[in-house]
């Protein structure tokens, strides 16, 4: 996090209009390392949960219980999104390496946000069960 | 015609308390007012202590490079009616970043040819090589090095590129760029070497194609893309070399 | 500020490896994450929606999906691809500091360590419900 704090101090807001209009080039490098950064955090703290099973069962499941509530359900879906902006944007990334779309750029960048939208759109949709329920 | 608020960040090498902000009246003089009329227009009936550089004042030198209303462009190229419209507004005008300011808008563009020189920006022509050497005008090569050759070391990309801001020991665009214009010249003898020298963590790899470079370049030079041919360049001479192809 | 490169200090193509293999593990992470995610909770959301599973993913659910031949190889392959994708990409950030990039290879291998202590720790989880 501080390190993405430091490149939106550097950068965001070197000046006050910097990220006035279109910067799509800039929003999704910086996406890209907050999204990067968020789930290298997310990692660990993936393994440190399954890691609970050698606690024993009755551990672990007491650990499940408590993350399917649905606030974690909801931080699941923004999980969602970082997962499959940082895959979509990483691609568009793979296809410049490539030397392919780099007249593109912005579009491709909005491609990735759109669907990142309808992905998680998509999952929040079938997780509202485990949201609302009794 | 109405007038305009040309606000611009100041320094003072004598004042200790950092940058401050400070606007002028300019009346529009031409609908073709350039930002750079407008400053020298403030220079010459306002305040004569106003600092900033300028040289052409048709867009060739690379001199006047500043930061408009948040973005890169050099002083003489951008029309003041293309920021404000025609009824008039406010122009925000700061220096280049990336760059100390030695006083107002003027920078000390030192880092910045340092990293060229770094980078081997001057052209070594290859030993026993045709004089002069041609590269005919429809030829492929000539379509690929003509646009890179346009560079007029401005620095706007540099103070544009996010990576040049976090990390000043990256060489950056225009120098990347020029390395490219370089290792794809057959007139030139700098060869892998030139290679060697920009396939470091602080030169081609720590890109990030944010495209900030290539958004700001007053030639519209597509800066991004001659990085991503350094890397490709790189790549496919590492692969071949993997499997015994490079000699 | 860091000394521009010299065309004597460049001996070799400096970083070439680092970046490359960021490139080719992001590309396999998205296929074996795909997998992951999808046969991992999807499924077993459908199972909820259609009333054919407790609501709750407990332990006996997980470690039956967990023990199957596909899951062993698709978790081992992701726990490292993970690893070294996210810790080499917080290399190339933190590269971008003057205090770090000074101690780059006691940083790349300090990470390094971290990386294989991280993932002797994950292997460990993962083998409670395999074996």
């Amino acid at each position: 996090m501080a390190l993405s704090l430091r490149t939106w101090s550097l950068h965001g807001s070197a000046s006050p209009d910097r990220n006035s209009g279109t910067r799509a080039g800039w929003w999704a490098w910086f996406l890209q390392r907050l999204t990067g950064v968020a789930l290298v955090g997310y990692l660990f703290l993936h393994i440190l949960v399954i890691s609970t099973v050698q606690a024993g069962e009755d551990t672990f499941n007491s650990v499940l219980i408590v993350l399917q509530k649905p606030f974690f359900v909801v931080l699941d879906l923004l999980l969602i999104a970082a997962v499959v902006y940082h895959g979509l944007n990483g691609v568009r990334v793979l296809l410049f390496d490539l030397g392919i779309g780099l007249k593109q750029q912005a579009g491709m960048f909005w491609i990735c946000m759109v669907l990142t939208t309808i992905i998680t759109a998509v999952a929040g949709y079938f997780s509202l069960p485990l949201i609302f329920r009794n | 015609m109405a007038d305009i608020t040309l606000t611009v960040k100041r320094t003072s090498t004598a004042d200790e308390a950092g940058p401050s902000w400070q606007s002028f009246q300019v009346p529009e003089i031409a609908e073709t007012m350039s930002v750079l009329d407008a400053l020298i227009w403030v220079q010459q009936n306002s305040d004569p202590t106003l600092a900033f550089r300028r040289a052409c004042r048709v867009k060739m030198c690379g001199t006047c490079g500043v930061v408009i209303n948040g973005r890169e462009g050099l002083a003489c190229g951008t029309l003041v009616r293309s920021l404000v419209g025609d009824r008039g507004g406010e122009v925000r005008v700061e220096p280049m970043r990336h760059l100390p300011v030695v006083r107002d808008l003027v920078t000390d563009p030192g880092v910045f040819y340092q990293h060229l020189a770094g980078a081997g920006a001057a052209f070594s022509p290859k030993d026993g090589g045709q004089e002069p050497a041609e590269i005919l005008p429809d030829s492929k090569e000539r379509k690929t090095i003509d646009p890179h050759r346009e560079c007029i070391y401005c620095g706007l990309c540099y103070s544009a590129c996010s990576v040049a801001g976090l990390d000043s020991g990256f060489l950056g665009p225009a120098a990347l760029n020029r390395a490219f214009a370089l290792v794809s010249d057959s007139r030139d003898g700098g060869g892998k070497q030139r290679l060697q020298v920009a396939a470091t963590e602080q030169g081609i790899w720590r890109c990030h194609t944010i495209f900030e470079c290539t958004a700001v370049c007053p030639k519209g030079i597509p800066i991004t893309a001659a990085i991503q041919g350094l890397k490709r360049k790189v790549v496919v001479s590492k692969l071949k070399g993997l499997i015994g192809l490079d000699r | 500020m860091a000394a521009p490169l010299t065309e004597n200090q460049a001996t070799g193509v400096i970083g070439f490896w680092p970046w490359f293999f960021q490139r080719i593990s992001g590309l396999l992470l998205i296929a074996l994450l795909a997998v992951h995610i999808w046969m991992g909770h999807f499924s077993g959301l459908r199972a909820v929606i259609e009333g054919s599973q407790e609501e709750l993913v407990l332990y006996s659910i997980v470690q039956q999906r967990l023990a199957q031949g596909l899951f062993v190889f698709v978790d081992f392959s992701l726990l490292g691809l993970v690893l070294y994708h996210g810790l080499n990409g917080m290399r190339n950030i933190l590269l971008e500091w003057p205090a770090a990039a000074r101690r780059a290879q006691a940083m790349t291998l300090g990470l390094w360590v971290l990386g294989a202590a991280t993932f002797v720790y994950g292997a460990w989880a993962l083998l409670a419900f395999i074996l």
